[in-house]
């Protein structure tokens, strides 16, 4: 058996044992169900993407040339993606996009940029998924349902990863409780549950602020309140369901945070879904200042007009470069109606339903399963990926290095 | 109110993360089971008997930026005049995105009428495939 980090999603669980016969996968031990599913399906056929030039099959070269081409001839190209891309793609996407002058963005622009941006600055406190365990005596999910999101993540690193913790029964020393619009899984086995109103998460954030400053504060506030004042450390897990309900505005959020420091150390970790998002906006970030929505156009450019959705509602780009992401699965219509008119590049290891409407797919090895690399974890962790197979296919790394023109 | 109007149903919907789905994603690619999974919206009973509709069967969700047909399925703990939606292809072709009214597109929580369908699920060929997926 060898040892694999999982990168069917955001923990990237180290845990991961399989068992390669002839080269390919025919036991895989400890993951959960898309975990298995995301390595059995990169064994399957029907699943791994092809290289394809206006959808008939092509080499991986022929693949790589007509890309660049397509970018050569390109007058306002794009890059975006990359955050299931190892730190080394990453570099070279960057590279690549100074080359040719080009905007680069994530779906964190979208997502949680708002919230990362406030870790990475400081003003919202961060802490390590390791530090947990057995310390933290308050877990709170807000708008999160890790069940589904992250199936492992309470088992590894939070409620269920107690010492203490025996199947048979225990008496917990943690308070698991989550914040939430609908009756969930997660919500099930939380006490106290803070239900509310869709789109209601501003209103409490106010509403506990108020009571906090002194004000009225509803019930609800008051036990809120109450957990972190009999918290050492509570560690506040951030799911889509706030970023969205906060339009990702984490100002008060941020106040509410600091404010909740008086009584606790409480720190905020972001339960995001890609396994190297805050790997890019990090590298980006170190290299230019801004996390994302960036054009290499002139200089260094920055703002919300730079970010994948304005740049296709706006239907600038011509040439648009996608690495290891599937936005025609998430973009409303519109938007994928105006990327459809500009020539696509798709590199991907599966199928999806980006590489069928592509102009150019190139097929890629899977980080972690054929190729090494490094990822950051949703709290910040570098995490090393070591590939236990040999494959086929050309890493995004090699593939950006010949798009460069770095490699023949 | 009139028969036929009572039969238009404003709702809330909000999506979620569904695993199995994701597991049939990741299995099937976008396909039958991916359609059988995320073609299911999730609605108070009372609300299912204001459609006049019955367990199972088809709910037209529409606004402004689109509509889809979708089976219509009961459960007690959602909330009157809400609907969850499993977040895939289906949902976002209610989604829509104008950042002079917001920031973010509108991907959790969209507001829809739904109506009884005249037609069966929307096939999920019709929302991929080819140059205009």
């Amino acid at each position: 058996m060898a040892n694999l980090v999982c990168t069917g999603c955001g923990s990237l669980c180290d845990d991961i044992q399989v068992q390669i016969e002839e080269n390919r996968i025919v036991v895989v031990d400890n993951a959960c169900a898309k975990g298995a599913a995301f390595l059995h399906a990169l064994d399957n056929p029907k699943r791994r993407a092809t290289c394809l030039v206006n959808r008939e099959e092509v080499s991986a070269e022929q693949s790589i040339e007509e890309a660049k081409h397509l970018l050569s001839e390109s007058k306002r190209p794009l890059i975006f993606g990359l955050d299931n891309s190892t730190l080394e793609a990453q570099a070279k996407a960057i590279r690549l996009a100074q080359k040719l002058g080009a905007v680069i963005d994530d779906a964190s622009s979208f997502s949680y940029g708002g919230l990362i941006s406030s870790l990475l600055k400081g003003s919202l406190p961060g802490c390590s998924l390791s530090q947990i365990k057995d310390r933290a005596d308050l877990l709170m999910y807000w708008g999160s349902n890790p069940l589904h999101s992250h199936p492992r993540h309470l088992a590894k690193f939070s409620y269920y990863s107690y010492t203490e913790y025996d199947i048979a029964g225990w008496l917990p020393k943690v308070t698991l409780s989550c914040v939430e619009v609908r009756d969930t899984e997660l919500s099930s086995i939380c006490h106290p549950v803070f239900k509310l109103s869709p789109g209601g998460d501003k209103e409490f954030i106010q509403c506990v602020l108020s009571l906090i400053k002194g004000g009225g504060g509803t019930e609800e506030a008051r036990t809120f309140c109450e957990l972190f004042k009999k918290s050492q450390l509570s560690i506040i897990f951030c799911g889509r369901g706030l970023l969205y309900s906060l339009d990702g505005d984490f100002s008060l959020f941020s106040e509410l945070v600091s404010r909740l420091g008086q009584w606790t150390r409480a720190c905020v970790i972001p339960m995001i879904d890609e396994l190297n998002m805050l790997g890019f906006n990090k590298l980006l970030r170190e290299k230019t200042g801004y996390i994302n929505q960036l054009s290499f156009a002139g200089g260094v450019l920055h703002g919300l007009e730079y970010s994948f959705l304005e740049q296709l509602r706006r239907g600038l780009p011509d040439c648009v470069l996608i690495v290891g992401s599937d936005p025609l699965t998430t973009l409303p219509p519109s938007l994928r109606r105006n990327l459809a008119k500009a020539k696509v590049i798709c590199l991907s290891s599966l199928i999806t339903p980006t590489t069928k409407a592509a102009d150019v797919v190139i097929a890629t090895a899977a980080p972690g399963l054929e190729h090494s690399g490094k990822v950051v974890r949703m709290d910040g962790e570098e995490v090393n990926l070591v590939k236990v197979r040999e494959g086929t296919y050309i890493s995004e790394e090699e593939i950006l290095e010949r798009l460069l023109g770095e490699r023949a | 109110m009139s028969a036929l109007e009572s039969k238009n149903l404003e709702l809330v919907i909000i999506t979620y993360h569904d695993d199995f789905l994701k597991v049939a994603e990741i299995k099937e690619g976008v396909g039958s089971l991916y359609e059988k999974l995320a073609a299911v919206v999730w609605l108070a009973p009372d609300d299912l008997k204001l459609l006049g509709i019955g367990e199972g069967k088809p709910v037209e969700l529409k606004n402004a930026i689109g509509s889809i047909v979708v089976q219509a399925k009961s459960n007690s703990k959602v909330k009157s005049g809400t609907g969850h939606l499993p977040f895939s292809l289906y949902s976002v072709q209610l989604t829509g995105y104008d950042p002079a009214k917001s920031k973010l597109p509108n991907f959790k929580r969209i507001e829809v009428i739904a109506v009884p369908a005249k037609r069966g699920i929307t096939p999920i060929s019709e929302l991929q495939g080819g140059k205009l997926a």
